[in-house]
């Protein structure tokens, strides 16, 4: 009897032991993706998500920092150990997967938008919003976005690779080969055009400042006529294929006048428009009021007031129409997981190097500025002093500047981006540390200024590029208080040069001109740490312009994916 | 009913049996061993009866007993005797040794077993011994002792910990054992103090190791806490040491003359003018412009001093403390009586750190509290019905601890690099405000982003204040209804909390060293896993045929994982951390000086659970057979894979029963001859790999006028991996186990497969899948090796010594990766700043192998210049020079680039030793523990050689190429980075075998003087040593280099490791 009760009451134990469901576990700290993109909240975390893909953790995989360092303008400098700068500026690529960073971003970042676009089409929000209007709205906005970044990020790829992988559904084959370059372009192009019809018509003005930041339709139609000039003006000139027109999918195209027809509509309806003063998009011209006292007499001199850069009603600075999309750059922490990526590496790595003056502080010293486009550009022209900083100049606060510092020394730094700082109780702080309040004063970490992908005098020069008509330049032109000039692709070419140098831009306008070939044919004196040399770079002409497919991933593929030529 | 009526019908029969006949005699005696030396401490017990005695020093004993009684004599290590008193009073017994500790019972997984049946591979030893080295932790003890079993100091810190790897890396994740104490699963043994250990025993073959199926593919340490023992009256016994610990070999950094000397070499080198150093000294920018006049005047100083024949600050001086102290003390109680058993101890540790334990109060202190008890609620004459019991063990910690890791967050670093300019203290600071304690500001000219060490040493550690707390036992409940048919419960717990704070200083020391704003911050955690495990199990003995077997499950949890941290800007009571609170901080006016975050991870829930079963059986304890059986769920992965199965077998044949032995059992007292197979798990990946899982990240993206505070951001993080399941570590062992010669010499020789199926890797995937890589189950990792262990124990007189050389050969190869790559990529950057990896795992070599560019040697003049061609002729580099490296071209391609690359040197050791030599003559010992590791290579930079071209060298540097024959080794210097040292190669590493005197230790017993003192006995006087002295041509402070950098399974990489103390201890034990 007692040894029945002792069997009970084991097997009870044991039973017990063994049934209950405690290996269920849930997840408390993420959602499932059977739940998730479900309202409206989800979804715009969701996009928060597809923006968050632009950051890099490599530097050089940030399209801004490659596409400066390989233009002729930019030399590559930093110091001596800066060995990847220099194998970058001069087209060399002696280690393995120095892109896969923007490779797999920008991966990562279209599977986001192509989750994005097939779970809001069957989603129902109806329920969150008071009409159903309101509710088709939201998820047209939120299509018409993701379609836009899923182009955006599929025109970084082709600019730097050429034909990729298409990746335009979440369940499809991941395992695919690489598409042709009109094929990847007819993609993007596709991708835009649905973008442009998708998203609301709302003026740039009228658009909350909340939602600052996010692309719209008029962004669409700017890229578009941006991919249009790329991708045409790359098969006549680099592939020798002349064409005027950029393929759709299914066979048709979209020509020149197509393309004027959306430049025209976002001239005619964003509300987007020039800044005043072209000095005034950039920080240099804050500092002052930043630092309560003159710490920059140039900016003082010429008048200077920044529009900032929350768009129509910024929270500092006057109000910016011009900037339509940028990456949003805030503060770094080393604290946070990849915190270092969060704040614009532009500025640290392109400011002098080893001297921290006011406002000027101290970078890393990349991209130093061939002095060609000193001497060749008019000093007449605003924007030469606005874009290039001079050392030794005390209206400029860098007349303590040391020299021999690091390499490659022109004596020219680029202004547009670059550290910017001064006093405070506690000794030289960065602009934006002191503007925003921000506790970590980390010198390599307090660049929030955001980097512009679109302003909108690139719509103006586009439209008289596409339209071979000189409106839209002269306008730009006026805006610097330059004369009106006739159309000629080389007035274009010198303007861009000038309106947006060190801005990413001039690298890829050298492609799609096809004069990369002849850009890199200079040879001129630098310092290196303080030794005297000559500096050349060499451009290869069997790359076309395009860079390394990463070779992690071409191993990955088992060689499903061919090497570009020349690398 | 009836069985109750039984019960206590018999138990009262033999009472009144015993009180029945109540013919008391007093018994004397004296217990000998075959050699005739009398044995203390041997049980004495009445047969039938718990009474029991044991014999004094001198192997005599008196005990009072019935006439026809029967006196049962036993001791571990010998065969018991038993002796019917007869009427007798006076009965002399001699006990034989049983052959060596055959008989003895080892642990083995949920049961005990006979040493000399076992048939699995494992190692047991006494926590005496252990706690005999007067080591910081139990594992540092093992290191030597243990073949196959290597033990790695993470670093020489105080309270650093190890790193176990039984058996060779089976796995890149994960390949820590599985730590078993009293049954309870706990994350490592360091909680322990090593007085608290009754044994250990690591489980090192699939076999042995499978009934802990899951969890068990590292192998398994099983340690048991001391207990009471039945038939023993109380025993208090006290050890304490104290030692003195120093630094055992320094590094040698060059003084002031000789960093100017060759820093003007590698400028004159390049081409350059030498440097002009009373200018650089004095251009002190930065702290003329924030202290006016100080810049020069510290010019002025150190200039003028170096005129004096200064010879600079020897940085690792000043960041060593000598004879930093080290103390313990431990108290042991342990008794029974007749149903209680009962163990208690309390020890404390304090050790000082020998790196800046003179400037931030490093070190590390431990208190530990067990007590465990067992107790017979329910009895009959035969055995225990109902026994319950506990375990628990408190520990209170304290690691004040300094950096010690990567280039970026390693003090020895700091000061091993740091100009010896810079003078380390400098008065006028204090005088005029610039730093409180006197550390120097930097010397900017030299080069604006440098800092003082030791003032980084001090901002970083000094003001952390935090104590960690365990609490880790079990609860148990043993029914035994029938003789040998157990049940047992035991439920128990792993808890962990602790609380940590800590100030934020403001300093202004430099450029890029200044920290204006203070604050302070707090976190508080709290978690407990639990284990609840129920086995039945039964022996039975069926004429020469014996069965034993057990059946269990077991359900552990993690059930609470609370930490909760919070920190706050702007003290309200700046510069002393007394104040140090959140609550002692101004009221922030931005959201950025808040800082907070809590989680329970555990709350999701999720658990391992297991059903289990092992059958032994064996005849006439001749021929041996085991197999076990588990199943293992985990919450790791998904439903349908949940489930892993892992079987063993294994068998054994004890040569020397069979009667054809038995002429030669005189030399050949015992042979065995074990074969096992078996398979164990890991599952050792975050949860939730198998479900696509939307993840929350910060920062996020920065819309609307928000900045600098992010929008909620969320992506899918990993690809999912539904089909991901159990790793599954197979292996294979074939073992002898001998003794020959009267038992005095002793072997054991064991090889091994080991084989890592279905390995849990997050292996590289294509970018295009636009989200993480998965873990999945991505390759093969194979390890083979032989293990010998040879002892000899013998006696001259009164002369005992003992010898023990154990060694152990592995062979680490990974045999597959499922991904294309076939590559599993180390970090970058860390040798130097802008140098690319150095350790990778690939197919067909060993995990971590180190990767880069052979050389060849150095050009030592223009010929060989000229002769470093590629095959089309032209030089390999347009400015090669003498004093270039000549790099291997190994594809002959006429280029040096990545494809050249190839494998340099292993890490992990090809062969481990381990040595311990015992001696004793008429109480006076002498025991010496040695451990060595050979065939295994580091590497070794003291220098962020390609960016920072001002950071100091070791005294190292001058065999360095500086003309024809100086060096084939080291190249040129240069001002400059430069490939010679920025290409990762060979020139960098070193053959790291080494050969070290752990311990040594001479002693005295004072037993014989004391033997008229009942109360004392075994009291004991030591000096002993610790690190005595390592045999190695490795030129760095210590050649056993645990450091990898971000990867758990790399290793091998010096960049100014916490050295080792060699430590001078006097210790006394006793007891009571």
């Amino acid at each position: 009897m007692k040894k029945l009760k002792y069997f009970l009451a084991i097997s009870t134990i044991f039973v017990v032991t063994s049934c209950g469901d405690y290996l269920d576990s849930e997840n408390l700290y993420g959602v499932s993706l059977e739940t998730f993109y479900k309202t409206p909240t989800d979804i715009n975390q969701a996009m928060s998500g597809v923006y968050n893909a632009m950051y890099t953790n490599n530097v050089l995989s940030e399209e801004q920092m490659a596409a400066n360092l390989m233009d002729n303008m930019m030399l590559g400098a930093g110091g001596s150990d800066d060995k990847a700068a220099k194998w970058v500026d001069n087209f060399e690529d002696p280690v393995e997967d120095t892109y896969r960073d923007m490779w797999v971003q920008s991966y990562n970042g279209i599977a986001r938008a192509n989750a994005i676009i097939e779970k809001t089409e069957i989603a129902d929000f109806s329920k969150y919003f008071t009409t159903n209007e309101e509710a088709e709205k939201f998820k047209k906005q939120a299509i018409g976005e993701a379609l836009f970044m899923r182009a955006f990020f599929y025109f970084r790829l082709a600019k730097f690779f050429g034909g990729v992988p298409l990746i335009v559904s979440v369940d499809g084959s991941k395992t695919v080969a690489r598409a042709t370059y009109t094929e990847t372009f007819a993609q993007i192009a596709t991708d835009l055009k649905l973008a442009i019809e998708t998203m609301p018509a709302t003026p740039f003005p009228s658009i909350p400042t909340s939602s600052y930041g996010h692309a719209n339709k008029w962004v669409a139609e700017a890229y578009l006529a941006r991919v249009y000039l790329f991708y045409t003006g790359y098969m006549t000139n680099i592939e020798q294929k002349a064409t005027t027109d950029l393929p759709l999918i299914g066979g048709t195209a979209l020509s020149a006048t197509d393309v004027t027809s959306y430049l025209n509509d976002c001239i005619t309806n964003s509300g987007h428009a020039l800044v005043s003063d072209f000095r005034n998009l950039w920080p240099y011209s804050y500092v002052n009021k930043s630092a309560g006292s003159t710490v920059l007499p140039w900016a003082v001199t010429n008048n200077l007031s920044w529009a900032g850069q929350d768009g129509k009603a910024p929270t500092f600075g006057t109000g910016n129409l011009e900037t339509m999309f940028v990456q949003r750059f805030s503060f770094g922490d080393w604290g946070w997981r990849d915190g270092y990526r969060y704040t614009n590496r532009l500025c640290l790595f392109t400011a002098i190097r080893g001297n921290s003056m006011v406002p000027f502080g101290q970078g890393w010293g990349w991209c130093t500025i061939n002095p060609k486009l000193w001497n060749d550009w008019g000093d007449n022209d605003p924007r030469k002093l606005g874009s290039i900083l001079q050392v030794g100049k005390a209206e400029q606060g860098t007349d303590s500047y040391q020299a021999d510092q690091g390499d490659h020394e022109t004596g020219y730094f680029n202004k547009k981006y670059t550290s910017l700082q001064h006093g405070s109780a506690s000794g030289n702080k960065g602009m934006f540390v002191q503007m925003y309040n921000w506790s970590n004063a980390d010198m390599q970490l307090m660049h929030a200024q955001d980097f512009i992908f679109m302003r909108y005098a690139d719509v103006l020069l586009m439209h008289s590029e596409i339209t071979k008509t000189a409106t839209g330049m002269n306008a730009v032109r006026a805006r610097a208080g330059l004369s009106a000039v006739g159309y000629s692709l080389d007035a274009i070419k010198e303007e861009r040069l000038h309106e947006f140098a060190f801005e990413g831009l001039h690298w890829f306008d050298l492609i799609r001109w096809g004069d990369v070939t002849t850009a890199f044919n200079d040879s001129f004196p630098v310092r290196n740490s303080g030794t005297a040399a000559t500096y050349t770079v060499k451009y290869r002409t069997e790359t076309k312009g395009l860079m390394p497919i990463p070779e992690t991933e071409v191993r990955l593929s088992n060689g499903v994916y061919n090497q570009n030529p020349g690398w | 009913m009836k069985f109750t009526k039984l019960f206590i019908f018999c138990f009262l029969s033999i009472l009144f049996s015993i009180y029945g006949q109540a013919q008391d005699v007093t018994v004397k005696g004296k217990v000998y061993d075959q050699n005739g030396l009398p044995i203390p401490g041997v049980s004495i017990l009445i047969k039938g009866t718990s009474k029991s005695i044991t014999s004094d020093f001198d192997g005599n004993y008196q005990i009072k007993a019935a006439s026809k009684g029967t006196l049962v004599f036993s001791f571990i290590g010998y065969n018991t005797a038993q002796e019917p008193i007869n009427g007798r009073n006076r009965i002399d017994v001699k006990l034989y040794s049983s052959t060596e500790a055959l008989q003895e019972v080892v642990v083995v997984g949920y049961g005990t077993q006979k040493k000399g049946l076992l048939t699995g591979a494992s190692v047991n030893l006494k926590g005496e011994d252990l706690a005999a080295l007067n080591t910081g932790s139990v594992m540092d003890a093992l290191q030597g002792i243990a073949a196959g079993v290597n033990i790695t100091k993470n670093n020489g810190a105080p309270g650093a910990g190890t790193r176990v790897t039984i058996r060779g890396l089976g796995t890149i994740g994960n390949s820590n054992p599985l730590y078993i104490v009293d049954g309870i699963s706990v994350g490592n043994i360091d909680y322990l103090s090593p007085s608290d250990i009754e044994s250990i025993d690591v489980l090192k073959d699939a076999a042995s190791a499978a009934i802990y199926g899951s969890r068990a593919a590292n192998g398994v340490v099983l340690v048991i806490t001391v207990k009471g023992r039945k038939g023993k009256s109380a025993k208090i016994s006290y050890d304490f040491y104290y030692g003195i610990q120093n630094i055992y070999k320094n590094l040698d950094p060059l003084n002031a003359q000789e960093y100017m000397y060759i820093m003007d070499e590698g400028r004159v080198n390049d081409g350059l003018a030498p440097n002009n150093w009373n200018t650089i000294v004095h251009n002190n920018n930065w702290l003329e412009t924030n202290y006016p006049g100080a810049g020069k005047q510290l010019g002025d100083d150190v200039w003028n001093q170096l005129q004096a024949g200064w010879k600079g600050t020897n940085w690792i001086n000043e960041m060593t403390k000598k004879d930093a102290p080290v103390v313990n003390h431990s108290l042991n109680i342990s008794g029974a009586s007749e149903d209680v058993v009962y163990s208690a101890g309390i020890s404390y540790f304090d050790q000082d750190g020998i790196i800046g334990g003179n400037i931030t109060d490093a070190g590390y202190k431990r208190l530990t509290a067990r007590f465990n008890t067992q107790m017979v609620l329910k009895k009959n004459d035969r055995h225990s019905i109902i026994t319950v019991g506990e375990n628990f063990t408190y520990t209170n910690s304290q690691n004040r601890s300094i950096a010690n890791g990567n280039i970026y967050y390693n003090d020895l670093h700091n000061g091993l690099v740091q100009n010896p300019l810079q003078p380390a203290y400098w008065q006028t600071s204090i005088d005029r405000n610039i730093n409180e304690f006197g550390y120097t500001p930097t010397l900017d000219g030299l080069n604006a982003g440098q800092t003082n060490p030791l003032a980084v040493m001090f901002y970083r550690n000094n003001y952390n204040y935090g104590k960690g707390n365990n609490i880790i036992g079990n609860a148990f409940l043993e029914i035994e209804p029938v003789l040998n048919l157990k049940f047992k419960s035991v439920y128990g717990i792993d808890s962990w909390f602790g609380h940590s704070r800590s100030m934020d200083p403001t300093f202004h020391l430099g450029l890029n060293y200044v920290d204006n704003v203070n604050g302070a911050s707090q976190s508080e955690y709290f978690g407990a896993n639990t284990t609840w495990t129920n086995t039945v199990s039964y022996d039975r003995k069926f004429g020469n045929h014996k069965i034993t077997a057990v059946v269990g499950t077991e359900l552990i949890q993690n059930q609470i994982n609370n930490n909760v941290s919070g920190s706050r800007n702007n003290l309200l009571f700046p510069g002393d951390p007394k104040y140090a609170y959140i609550n002692n901080t101004e009221s922030p006016s931005s959201i950025n000086q808040i800082n907070v975050s809590g989680a329970d991870w555990a709350a999701g829930g999720g658990a391992t659970q297991s059903f289990f079963g092992r059958a032994q059986y064996d005849y006439k304890e001749k021929y041996l057979l085991s197999a076990t059986m588990r199943a293992d769920g985990s919450s790791n992965f998904a439903k349908n894979n949940r489930w892993g199965y892992f079987p063993s077998v294994s068998a054994g044949w004890v040569i020397t029963k069979e009667d054809f032995m038995s002429s030669s059992s005189k030399i050949l007292n015992f042979a065995k001859l074990r074969a096992s197979w078996g398979q164990n798990g890991n599952q050792s990946i975050p949860n939730f790999i198998y479900s696509s899982q939307i993840a929350y990240v910060f920062p996020g993206y920065f819309f609307g006028d928000t900045k600098p505070v992010s929008g909620t951001t969320a992506y899918p993080e990993k690809v999912t991996n539904p089909d991901i399941k159990w790793e599954t570590s197979e292996q294979l062992n074939i073992g002898i186990d001998a003794k020959m010669f009267d038992s005095r010499l002793g072997i054991t020789l064991d090889w091994y497969k080991k084989t890592t199926k279905d390995w849990l890797v997050e292996a590289p995937i294509l970018g295009t899948f636009g989200a993480g890589a998965p873990y999945i189950n991505g390759g093969n990792v194979e390890n083979k090796g032989v293990e010998l262990s040879v002892n000899w124990n013998d006696k001259v007189g009164d002369f005992k010594y003992g010898i023990t050389i154990s060694g152990a050969k592995n062979k680490n190869e990974v045999t597959k990766i499922a991904n294309a790559d076939g590559i599993i990529h180390g970090s970058s950057n860390v040798l130097s700043q802008g140098t690319s990896e150095i350790s990778r795992v690939q197919v067909g070599q060993p995990i971590g192998f180190f990767y880069g560019f052979k050389t060849a040697g150095i050009l030592q003049n223009q010929d060989e210049v000229d002769a470093y061609v590629t095959p089309s002729g032209a030089p390999y580099f347009n400015d090669q020079r003498p004093g270039d490296i000549r790099f291997v071209d190994q594809n002959k391609d006429g280029a040096i680039d990545e494809k050249d690359k190839v494998y340099l040197g292993n890490p992990n050791p090809d062969l481990e030793l381990g040595i311990q030599l015992n001696f004793e003559y008429k109480g006076v010992y002498l025991n010496t523990t040695m451990a060595g590791k050979f065939g295994m290579q580091l590497m070794q930079s003291y220098r962020s050689f390609a960016d920072n071209f001002d950071q100091n060298y070791t005294s190292d540097i001058f065999n360095r190429w500086h003309g024809e024959g100086t060096s084939n080794t080291m190249p040129r210097l240069t001002a400059t980075s430069n490939r010679n040292t920025n290409y990762i190669s060979d020139i960098f590493m070193h053959n790291a075998d080494y050969l070290r005197i752990n311990n040594l230790t001479i002693g005295y017993n004072f037993n014989e003087l004391l033997s008229n003192f009942k109360f004392m006995s075994n009291l004991k006087l030591y000096v002993a040593v610790n690190n005595l002295y390592t045999f190695t041509k490795y030129n760095g402070m210590d050649p056993e280099v645990r450091f990898g950098h971000d990867a758990s399974w790399a290793s091998g990489v010096d960049l100014g490791l916490y050295p080792q103390a060699r430590t001078v201890m006097f210790g006394l034990s006793v007891d009571f």
